[in-house]
């Protein structure tokens, strides 16, 4: 391998880490419950999807479809809201990234922890994110974020994202 | 100085307090399995669920399983979901389609209108005689109306039309004069006694919990209202206007509806049919939200939730129903979340013993915030149970708990 081409595959690498760093990051300011700056994460028309398929309708189902405007309507309202006590930690794993040039098509398994006030943990959700990026000003953002749930029954409903 | 003990009677109207060992007693659960359960039509899914022949859906009713399944005929007959042969179920899956049934087990099959057509090894009978057709799956009472598949276990009980009454008009041309689909299911094991979420979606005060209803539903907030409550027989009842009550989407900046209504509804009407025991309609504009319950326990409670629609292949219309739909009454919604979290928490207080009684004594003139509903369904429930709500353990036949 030559340099030029030990460079291109270093900068597909360094791209690839960088949307990487998109996914953890969204993962981490949803656990601080930082919803500014995981709208931050999208591009101005960029939206966000929960989807899952309902084995007894026999039927694909969006649960949520939201554009960024949407969004942060939504969010601005997060406070106002009866909102459950206890609190959320995501695990995310990136299982593929797709570059093709500015863009990116990302799949990552998910699981999501809840943890009561009293301590208790047990997995609240569990599904995976199939995300499409683009790179905007030398950031990547979502132009899609879409969460494809195997969890269909919750045991406490939030109206914040997963 | 009298001492506050939190056991007081209130000094109330009979009628108007119930007890809380109706939420949270185990004697009580069962006797209302026995008594409402097992005798009620109970709603269990949409026709078009089950539209073609093949088409098959289980569910429970009572503790029973219960499958559901549209003959080649096109008649929607319902069985037990128990096998003649040695009681495992025939079918495992929740839906699907088939030409048949056979139960995974020891292999004995069905057809699709309950016929036993076929037992392992049949030679192995012969002596006794055991002859299959003797042996169809047990059929259970299955009716229709207005697109709503219902199952009663029951052969006492009345026919559904007049189980249902009159409560079934304001919504029936929504439900039947478009064909409809059912674009969401979801469903939760709630914390909570199921009569507490029947409570939830009969009251209306508890819309003042609701943020985003503070602002869009005048009629909660304000003295009079051009909703009114409509009290039925049977414990049925209902919430809804000549038209004029809409949801004032615009106040609180959201998005209103704007296509797709429903026959005879108006842009942002909303109408809401509770049934008793343990099924709420609710319509706004362009969609349908249906609950039903599966009482497993007295503080555990699975919840279904459907969301329908007109059926379309209208790209705009499916966005904005979905929308619509999902904003409030999915499982992100606004309003479905703070409900459970009400409900479980009282609940979970309930189940302390600390207050022994409710107060439903609200008396509004029937605007939706009047508790005449609640006080009409606790009289049915009473009136089945063979006591009061308010005085449950009454009849010391029943119970030795008091």
């Amino acid at each position: 391998m030559n340099t030029k081409d030990h460079n291109d595959q270093l900068a597909i690498l360094l791209e690839k880490e960088a949307v990487r760093d998109v996914i953890f990051a969204t993962a981490h300011v949803l656990d601080e419950d930082d919803m500014t700056g995981w709208l931050n994460q999208f591009v101005g028309d960029g939206v966000y999807e929960v989807t899952a398929f309902g084995s007894e309708i026999k039927s694909d189902m969006v649960w949520w479809r939201s554009n960024r405007k949407e969004l942060a309507k939504i969010l601005s309202e997060v406070e106002s809201h009866i909102r459950d006590t206890g609190f959320r930690r995501h695990l995310v794993t990136p299982i593929s990234i797709t570059l093709d040039g500015r863009r990116a098509d990302v799949l990552s398994h998910f699981s999501i922890i809840r943890t009561t006030p009293d301590g208790n943990s047990h997995v609240y959700a569990a599904g995976r994110y199939e995300d499409k990026l683009i790179n905007e000003d030398g950031k990547w953002k979502y132009t899609l974020h879409k969460a494809a749930l195997d969890t269909r029954m919750f045991e406490m409903f939030t109206h914040v994202p997963l | 100085m009298s001492v506050i003990t939190g056991t007081e009677r209130p000094d109330l109207p009979d009628t108007h307090y119930i007890d809380n060992r109706i939420f949270t007693d185990e004697s009580i659960f069962a006797r209302e399995q026995e008594t409402i359960f097992a005798t009620a039509w109970l709603f269990v899914t949409h026709e078009t669920e089950v539209a073609n022949p093949g088409d098959f859906r289980v569910c429970s009713v009572a503790g029973k399983p219960i499958l559901l399944v549209r003959g080649e005929d096109g008649v929607l007959r319902g069985f037990y979901n128990v096998c003649r042969h040695r009681g495992a179920p025939v079918v495992r899956d929740s839906a699907g389609n088939t030409s048949g049934f056979q139960c995974f087990y020891h292999l004995w099959t069905y057809g699709l209108d309950g016929r036993c057509t076929g037992i392992a090894k049949p030679e192995g009978y012969s002596r006794v005689k055991l002859d299959k057709d003797d042996y169809p799956l047990i059929p259970v009472r299955v009716d229709v109306l207005a697109g709503l598949v219902f199952v009663c276990l029951s052969d006492e009980t009345e026919g559904l039309e007049d189980f249902i009454g009159d409560i079934i008009e304001p919504v029936r041309a929504p439900l039947s004069d478009s064909p409809l689909r059912v674009f969401h299911y979801h469903k939760a094991t709630v914390a909570t006694n199921w009569k507490l979420w029947q409570d939830n979606n009969s009251e209306r005060y508890h819309s003042l919990m609701h943020f985003i209803n503070r602002k869009t539903m005048p009629w909660v907030i304000g003295k009079s209202s051009a909703m009114k409550l409509n009290i039925f027989n049977k414990g049925h009842s209902g919430y809804w206007s000549d038209g004029s009550a809409t949801v004032d989407y615009g106040a609180g900046d959201y998005a209103t509806v704007s296509i797709g209504t429903l026959p005879s509804m108006k842009k942002n009407e909303m109408r809401v049919i509770n049934l008793f025991p343990d099924v709420m309609i609710n319509i706004r504009s362009n969609v349908v939200r249906i609950d039903r319950m599966v009482p497993l326990t007295p503080g555990r409670t699975i919840v279904e939730w459907r969301g329908l629609g007109q059926t379309t292949n209208d790209a705009d219309l499916v966005a904005e129903q979905l929308r619509h739909h999902n904003m409030y009454w999915g499982p992100a919604g606004r309003n479905l979340g703070e409900d459970t979290i009400a409900v479980e928490e009282q609940w979970a207080a309930l189940n302390s013993g600390i207050m022994r009684y409710s107060i439903i004594a609200q008396e509004e003139e029937l605007n939706p915030t009047d508790d005449a509903n609640v006080r009409a369904y606790y009289q049915e429930w009473g009136k089945r149970m063979g006591s009061p709500a308010n005085a449950p353990f009454s009849d010391s036949k029943k119970t030795a708990a008091e």
